[in-house]
């Protein structure tokens, strides 16, 4: 059956990022939102990517369950890592833990274990600064992605499929209005596959005016426009344990709801991310 | 009441034995004492930090206990969580010393606790008779004349899942745990059985003797810690045959000679 073998560090899993960083991502996140598309993306990968190494982290180690990579497409196309992992394409995870760009300490509240609450200083990695500069070059992206993924599986042929998951803020601007070029990027990636399954695509679209968001749909039915049919077919099914972990955040899946958010708000954000990147079997 | 026993554990493969988050315990009781013998059996849990430090908590002090009802219950729960405290300060206090600072990702697991399964099997001398007391789903089998006569606290190999309950090494946890709570009791005859094993082995068990085998015979065979290559090489072939899970095994066999 796929999408079911075991993740370890003898046989990690890969996963990647897309984020766009054109200057439309300067824009106002959705509705009231006073952050950009481009603070809430950068806040949103952290997050994301702290989770992961938690979720991983062992007395005085993380296991390299996965290796991760965050491809930035803007002004360049290129690795977003800064700092000691700048230049990096895929960083196994005790490294990205190990070397955020910065840490920053927050206050937050927790009980104290006699009903009431005390302040204590959290630390919180920053790995990534938001960055809105430049075109939206998506098929570059892509095919960087692919080009990634297929080097990964020459090494890992067993793996558990790798996951690259795209966030966008809008429609990409290097097929020169030709979008087969841009399927054609997609197809590249889903394409791939270890002998566990096909390497899985998911395409979060955000959006600034809060209208409707589209969360896992099974067909283009219900799709406002071109664009976003577009980006439906470039999404992979999700596979049965991703449905579960949809169905426990509560969005409404059926067996052909494919990884794909269109109009999404930032709560729908965290949750795509976060489902993306559960793990399958790390017991 | 004469008992022989044997064991053995393993990590998971691919992990190193000192990784292995399952833990096992054993007190003989002296000349005397109502509690003939206890074991017990825990498995730490993977997302979980200090989780094998916490499993060997539970399965010592479990089989510390001389009197009393042999159940997990707020007693038990009160020391386990007060040797943990101070076990848990002597190691941030080490680390410290060392400098070996805690690093930003091990806060958040340090602040959410360590968690583990719990399996005791307790033997009492008078009246004959056995009393187990679970959190989870680590599991003990009563096998007589060739039939398990009691399987606790799971009976059904598909009831093996990825979240059973667990016991918290924070005692804010405690009440929310005591619901969760199982226990059982029955007698004893000379000639009878105990297994006392970790999900992965256990479920094995269940789907074996659902299949009309007698999966005990294949365990009974397999000796003591002395013969850890025997094992070693068991445990593997089931594993590659995918007749047992990836996961760390821990395993009592237990034999009532006589009463």
């Amino acid at each position: 059956m796929p999408y079911t073998a075991e993740i370890s560090r003898a046989n990690p899993s890969s996963m990647i990022f897309l984020i766009d960083q054109s200057g439309s991502m300067a824009d106002p996140f959705g509705g009231e939102e006073q952050k950009s598309k481009a603070d809430i993306l950068a806040m949103n990968i952290n997050h994301n990517l702290q989770n992961l190494v938690i979720r991983c982290a062992k007395a005085e180690g993380v296991r390299d369950y996965y290796h991760v990579g965050v491809i930035g497409y803007g002004a360049q196309v290129g690795p977003a890592f800064s700092g000691a992992l700048a230049g990096r394409e895929l960083v196994p995870l005790s490294e990205v833990a190990n070397n955020p760009a910065r840490i920053e300490e927050r206050p937050r509240k927790v009980p104290d274990g006699a009903g009431g609450l005390v302040e204590e200083k959290v630390r919180f990695p920053i790995w990534f600064e938001p960055v809105a500069r430049g075109a939206t070059p998506m098929c570059e992206a892509l095919t960087r992605a692919s080009s990634l993924v297929d080097g990964w599986l020459d090494e890992h042929p067993d793996c558990f499929p790798p996951i690259v998951m795209n966030i966008t803020d809008g429609e990409a601007t290097d097929h020169g209005g030709d979008v087969t070029k841009l399927l054609d990027a997609a197809e590249s990636v889903k394409q791939l596959a270890s002998s566990d399954g096909n390497v899985l695509l998911f395409n979060a679209h955000i959006s600034a005016g809060a209208p409707t968001p589209i969360e896992f749909p099974d067909s283009e039915e219900r799709l406002p426009n071109e664009y976003a049919r577009v980006l439906f077919r470039m999404s992979s099914l999700l596979p049965p344990h991703l449905r579960s972990a949809a169905e426990e955040e509560e969005f409404s899946v059926s067996p052909a709801s494919r990884g794909f958010l269109f109009n999404a708000d930032q709560v729908a954000i965290i949750k795509f991310l976060d489902i993306g990147t559960r793990p399958s079997s790390l017991r | 009441m004469q008992i022989d026993w044997s064991t053995f554990w393993l990590a998971k493969e691919g992990n190193a034995a000192e990784e292995c988050e399952d833990a096992l315990f054993f007190r003989r009781g002296s000349q005397g004492d109502r509690h003939a013998a206890t074991f017990a059996v825990a498995d730490g849990a993977t997302e979980s930090m200090l989780s094998r430090q916490w499993a060997n908590v539970l399965v010592r002090q479990f089989c510390r206990r001389e009197s009393g009802w042999p159940l997990i219950d707020e007693e038990f729960l009160e020391q386990a969580h007060r040797l943990w405290q101070r076990w848990r300060s002597s190691y941030l206090r080490r680390r410290e010393a060392e400098g070996r600072s805690i690093r930003w990702y091990e806060e958040e697991g340090l602040r959410a606790g360590a968690f583990s399964t719990l399996l005791g099997l307790t033997l009492i001398e008078n009246p004959r008779m056995w009393v187990a007391t679970a959190v989870g789903d680590s599991c003990v089998f009563q096998v007589r004349r060739d039939c398990v006569r009691a399987a606790f606290p799971i009976r059904d190999p598909t009831e093996f899942g990825n979240r059973p309950p667990l016991i918290c090494s924070k005692h804010s946890c405690r009440e929310a745990l005591l619901k969760e709570v199982r226990h059982t009791t029955g007698r004893i005859r000379p000639g009878d059985r105990f297994y006392l094993a970790t999900d992965a082995l256990a479920c094995w068990f269940l789907q074996r003797y659902n299949a009309g085998e007698e999966p005990w015979r294949e365990l009974d065979e397999l000796g003591n810690d002395a013969e850890q290559g025997r094992q070693e090489a068991w445990v593997s072939e089931l594993r590659r045959g995918g007749l047992l899970r990836n996961d760390d095994v821990a395993v009592f066999s237990i034999a009532v000679r006589s009463t």
